[in-house]
């Protein structure tokens, strides 16, 4: 069998690819779909606490997965959580850091997370962090004396996300459900 | 890629193209890659040698068959030995499983799993698994994530995952000096 050293094709066009299944595919395939990420027009700012705020991305309750960027706003903590799901995230702006690591994550890095480790985010950057993320849950949140206070899960992000939208008189985006 | 012959009727296929008892060489153009990074597959047979039954309570055993830490997944066959109940848990992940012996339901459902039934449940449901008959039941189980357990009344007691899996067995294994079987770790 030929391997590919380049893209095998550099039309512009659509190739029909023939794919057999074509209808089975539109007929059952929520589909994929673009959100964009940077203005509003998908998806709002929702607060999340006083500091920071979730724009949320995208919801799979099959997987329990979500998508979301968080942004918090200036020098601050997102106190420790566990995770029981692996998470990729990428920071956007900012930098931002694990008080369990020794890294810090400056924009275009990327931050892999797996299943149970625990941990405590902080920016110390003046503008704060944006970091792009795409999470499968569940994670405990707890307080400063390590009581659990709640699991979130893809079910608290939608409750989140439709939270905001009825306080503030909008539809809720059908494009963040897949 | 070179461009391949297209089969003759792309999606027509009505049984497996090779009958040939013989394995047969496919075309690998990244062998030395697989050979280097490929995971193994694993097999645990049925002996209690290969994964013993683990005690969960006095009325219910677990037989652990695989552990995949990467994506919390774990996999095992549930026995519980006469009428009796798993008290209400809430899973945060997917669950696919199969009725090998006897039967079991979930209080929140109509259905009745026997042999050979399969059932999924997705993340967000509370059940409670009970088995009314005699001789217990048996159930095939491969699950994901967090499997939340309440006690009766509701308050929530311990999440459990694929490292509470991984404890429940290496305990075991531990108090009754036996060697870890390599094969349950994906």
């Amino acid at each position: 069998m030929a391997t590919m050293t380049a893209p095998p094709s550099d039309k512009a066009e659509i190739v029909d690819i023939g794919y057999p299944y074509r209808e089975i595919v539109e007929r059952t395939s929520p589909g994929g779909r673009y959100i964009d990420a940077l203005t509003d027009v998908d998806s709002p700012w929702v607060p999340f606490g006083d500091n920071a705020a979730i724009k949320h991305l995208a919801f799979d309750v099959r997987r329990n997965l979500f998508s979301n960027i968080l942004w918090v706003k200036g020098p601050g903590v997102i106190g420790t959580h566990f995770h029981r799901g692996t998470i990729t995230m990428v920071c956007l702006e900012g930098s931002v850091r694990y008080l369990e690591y020794d890294w810090v994550a400056s924009p275009g890095g990327l931050i892999l997370e797996v299943p149970g480790e625990s941990h405590t985010l902080v920016t110390e950057h003046p503008q704060g962090c944006k970091l792009f993320g795409w999470m499968e849950g569940p994670i405990d949140f707890y307080d400063g004396d390590a009581n659990l206070v709640e699991t979130v899960d893809v079910f608290w992000m939608i409750n989140h996300y439709e939270t905001h939208c009825r306080d503030h008189q909008m539809k809720p985006n059908p494009k963040l459900y897949l | 890629m070179a461009t391949q012959e297209k089969p003759a009727s792309l999606g027509g296929i009505k049984a497996p193209p090779s009958g040939a008892y013989k394995i047969v060489s496919v075309p690998e153009p990244h062998k030395a890659m697989l050979d280097q990074y490929c995971i193994s597959g694993t097999y645990v047979g049925q002996s209690e040698e290969e994964s013993p039954w683990v005690p969960f309570g006095d009325n219910a055993a677990i037989r652990h068959l695989a552990f995949d830490v990467r994506n919390n997944v774990y996999a095992n066959v549930l026995w519980i030995k006469s009428p009796g109940v798993i008290g209400t848990h809430k899973h945060r992940g997917m669950v696919w499983a199969i009725g090998l012996e006897g039967t079991f339901r979930y209080l929140e459902y109509d259905w009745i799993a026997g042999p050979g039934d399969f059932i999924t449940e997705f993340p967000g449901h509370a059940h409670t698994l009970v088995t009314d008959e005699p001789g217990g039941m048996k159930a095939f189980f491969w699950m994901q994530g967090a499997n939340e357990f309440y006690d009766e009344n509701g308050n929530f007691v311990e999440t459990l995952d694929v490292w509470w899996f991984m404890s429940h067995y290496e305990n075991y294994c531990k108090e009754h000096g036996l060697p870890i079987n390599r094969q349950l770790y994906l």
